[in-house]
């Protein structure tokens, strides 16, 4: 089995997580070849790449969403250099954090930051010295880009799920490696939240539902192989796993929820609190962007 | 003009690249080291609450894994108008050390390695060292990680800090499990210094003159110090210059823009003059570790490899590895005296519109900070990272030892390694607007 791995626009936080549980496969794993990899592993070049056969890498795992326009190249490369894609985490599948770069126009973040100062693409320092940048892009997930055959999300995945992901990759059947269950079939809280929609009075408790304290929880849309890790620290869902796969538009689908299960009370509240409460909405997922091209 | 290309380098946090440039006979002309990628959070956290700012700021890095996440829960208290209580305090640093220590461990056995051993990749490394060997360090690791999960939340990007305090009280089991594998931390890292310390000839390896105007920044309290005390610059002697408090950044610290790189680079600023600095391991190096007796007895050996009149880059693994160990002795300490009975939360919430939190990170000082509208709103973010000022100290390096020089055959790996000694982080240097980083190295010949 041939793999390859890359970091696209990700902080590296799911190959971390594959490094924490790299003990326990550790034999099995350094028996498995890596004919390309960047920046972990191994130092290849994109010019080896470029000189490797089509198909020849049977699996490709990325992590990370496309941020500019180098990383679009390489994504493009291993697609045709590649039986299959495997988008690892959330920025692969749903794109991540910085999906909420579509919030804003490109002019808005680069003047915010350099402060009407703008790095260009190609530089020419004292007269000779030719400097060049990538573009920098909106962040969209992999399948923007290329077909992508294999999900696993999470902000990152649990060790474990990269673990197993990785030393199964033959066997992988279906495209979505999840339960397909939300955060809130995870929650202990959740009875309180089934009580307030089908109309039964809820006491005021310390393990109620969040959204019954007028906070924005996004665990009813939120795929849940998590095991609710957040609640258990008594703090609320951001949606870090990204939306289960047959929600298109996680903010619409937030906004059934909150008016389906709190009072008019708690909804102004939220969105008094919230003045932004788009990109707590879409905080990982590009939302109604979802299918591309 | 011919080109050589050598894209990306690897085994760095991120994407970077170099590129030098080369006269007609072979001599090094300039060498400029750019960061390649941006991805805007300033900007995207604008109108989010404060409060939910550290979760979101975690995402900057997935190595340094809850070091932006402590940093802008710090600025978080500060935007509350509120004392954190001493036992939530207390958990944010065992989250902050048991980070130290998977990072470093991490950094030195999957980063580091194959260039202290010659080896090509990753795995080849691990065989030469022995699988078993490997193994035993990394299950040790796992334990530091652990840690993190149990008091975080997550065992990356933590999520369990709320303003004056933290959302979860650990119980006793908890404690227990923590004090278990704190232990195996310390034994841990006095193996990965003694590993180093074996394969690692100080005396016989590459030295570099130390440039004369090159500084080091740190958090110090009469040492080394990660979660409080003041900001010192040092110079190569370990002599204190300035020491400035972390409410006095703003006039202290100045970041400049280059037209080549998305990355801001951050310096000093000292009666009006700008100072190049280091921040990191070094940094904190010159600090100094005499609190606990495992790590003191280390430091000691280490400095009498020490020379303030040279540059030896080797030398920051061995610090990497000696702070694994005075991490562990930290984590310890702090489970001897922490009090559980004591308050988790102090919500003597005043809204002040502004706060600063600042950290030492695995890779040096970090700075978060904030201001708000009066609902705690987010307005406007800075965000400074250790990498931003290693940026600016890795180009007046490259540029102080190799311009004039002859390109011999294999200075791009001299160069290449030389720069992996910095831990470069660019996903975090490049918080600002996209990314990652790789490091690409490009001759440019005239």
């Amino acid at each position: 089995m041939r793999l390859a791995f890359y970091l696209a626009t990700g902080c590296m936080g799911c190959e971390m997580a594959f490094v924490d549980t790299l003990h326990e496969v550790i034999d099995e794993f350094s028996k498995i070849e890596i004919v390309w990899s960047s920046p972990m592993f191994k130092s290849s070049r994109y010019s080896e790449l470029e000189e490797i056969e089509d198909n020849y890498i049977d699996y490709a795992i990325i992590e990370g969403g496309i941020g500019n326009s180098e990383v679009e190249y390489v994504v493009k490369m291993l697609r045709k250099k590649s039986r299959k894609i495997i988008a690892l985490g959330t920025c692969a599948v749903h794109g991540g954090i910085p999906v909420l770069s579509h919030f804003h126009s490109i002019d808005e973040i680069i003047d915010e930051i350099y402060r009407g100062y703008r790095p260009s693409a190609k530089t020419i320092l004292g007269g000779k010295y030719l400097l060049k940048l990538s573009d920098y892009r909106k962040q969209v997930p992999l399948c923007h880009v290329v077909k992508v055959d294999h999900y696993l999300p999470g902000c990152p995945p649990k060790p474990d799920a990269v673990a197993s992901l990785i030393m199964n990759l033959e066997n992988l059947e279906s495209e979505w490696i999840i339960s397909g269950k939300s955060v809130c079939s995870f929650c202990e809280r959740s009875s309180s939240l089934l009580k307030s929609y089908t109309g039964e009075n809820v006491d005021k408790r310390d393990e109620n539902c969040f959204l019954l304290e007028g906070e924005i929880c996004m665990g009813a849309v939120t795929n849940g192989d998590c095991m609710a890790d957040c609640l258990k620290a008594n703090v609320p869902c951001f949606g870090c796993y990204g939306p289960l796969p047959e929600i298109d538009d996680a903010g619409a689908k937030m906004i059934d929820v909150i008016s389906a299960v709190t009072s008019q009370e708690l909804v102004d509240r939220i969105f008094q609190t919230h003045r932004k409460f788009g990109k707590r909405f879409y905080l990982y997922s590009t939302g109604i962007l979802k299918g591309g091209d | 003009m011919r080109t050589i290309r050598l894209e990306p380098v690897s085994r760095i946090e991120g994407h970077a690249k170099v590129t030098v440039f080369v006269d007609r006979n072979g001599f090094i002309e300039r060498v400029f080291f750019q960061a390649s990628e941006i991805r805007g959070y300033e900007k995207l956290l604008t109108g989010l609450q404060i409060k939910e700012a550290p979760r979101i700021v975690s995402t900057i890095c997935g190595i340094c894994r809850a070091v932006h996440f402590i940093s802008a829960l710090k600025a978080c208290d500060q935007v509350y108008g509120v004392e954190p209580t001493e036992l939530s305090e207390n958990i944010r640093k065992i989250v902050l050390y048991a980070n130290i220590v998977e990072d470093h461990t991490a950094s030195l056995l999957l980063l580091a390695l194959p260039d202290i051993i010659n080896a090509n990749d990753v795995l080849s490394s691990f065989q030469k060292i022995g699988l078993q060997n490997i193994k035993s360090m990394l299950e040790r690791r796992r334990e530091a990680v652990n840690i993190i999960e149990r008091l975080g939340g997550r065992f990356l990007h933590p999520v369990a800090g709320v303003p004056g305090g933290w959302a979860r009280k650990p119980d006793r089991s908890d404690m227990e499990k923590i004090e278990k594998s704190a232990e195996k931390v310390l034994s841990l890292g006095v193996d990965v210094y003694e590993l180093l310390a074996s394969l690692i000839d100080i005396e016989n390896s590459e030295k570099f003159e130390h440039p004369s105007d090159l500084f080091y920044i740190s958090l110090s309290d009469d040492g080394a110090e990660f979660y409080d005390g003041s900001v010192c610059v040092f110079d190569s002697k370990s002599s204190k210059v300035v020491e400035f408090k972390t409410n006095e950044v703003d006039s202290f610290i100045d970041e400049s823009f280059r037209d080549y790189s998305y990355s801001k680079e951050a310096s000093v600023l000292l009666r009006e003059k700008k100072i190049d600095v280091v921040a990191g391991v070094l940094s904190r190096f010159h600090a100094g570790f005499r609190k606990y007796d495992m790590s003191y007895e280390i430091f000691r050996d280490i400095k009498k490899l020490y020379d303030p009149e040279h540059f030896i880059p080797l030398l920051s693994y061995l610090i990497r590895a000696l702070e694994i160990v005075y991490s562990a002795e930290n984590i310890i300490e702090i489970l001897r005296c922490i009090n559980l009975s004591d308050p988790i939360v102090n919500e003597d919430y005043r809204m002040q519109r502004s706060g600063i939190g600042i950290v030492e990170a695995p890779r040096g000082l970090l700075i978060h900070k904030y201001e708000t509208d009066s609902h705690g709103n987010i307005k406007k973010v800075r965000i400074i990272t250790p990498t931003q000022f290693n940026i600016n100290a890795l180009n007046i390096f490259l540029n102080s030892t190799y311009v004039g020089k002859k390109a011999f055959k294999g200075v791009e790996r001299q160069i290449e390694n030389l720069i992996r000694t910095f831990d470069p982080c660019i996903a975090c240097s490049t918080h600002s607007i996209g990314g990652k980083s790789d490091l690409r190295i490009e001759l440019v010949r005239k």
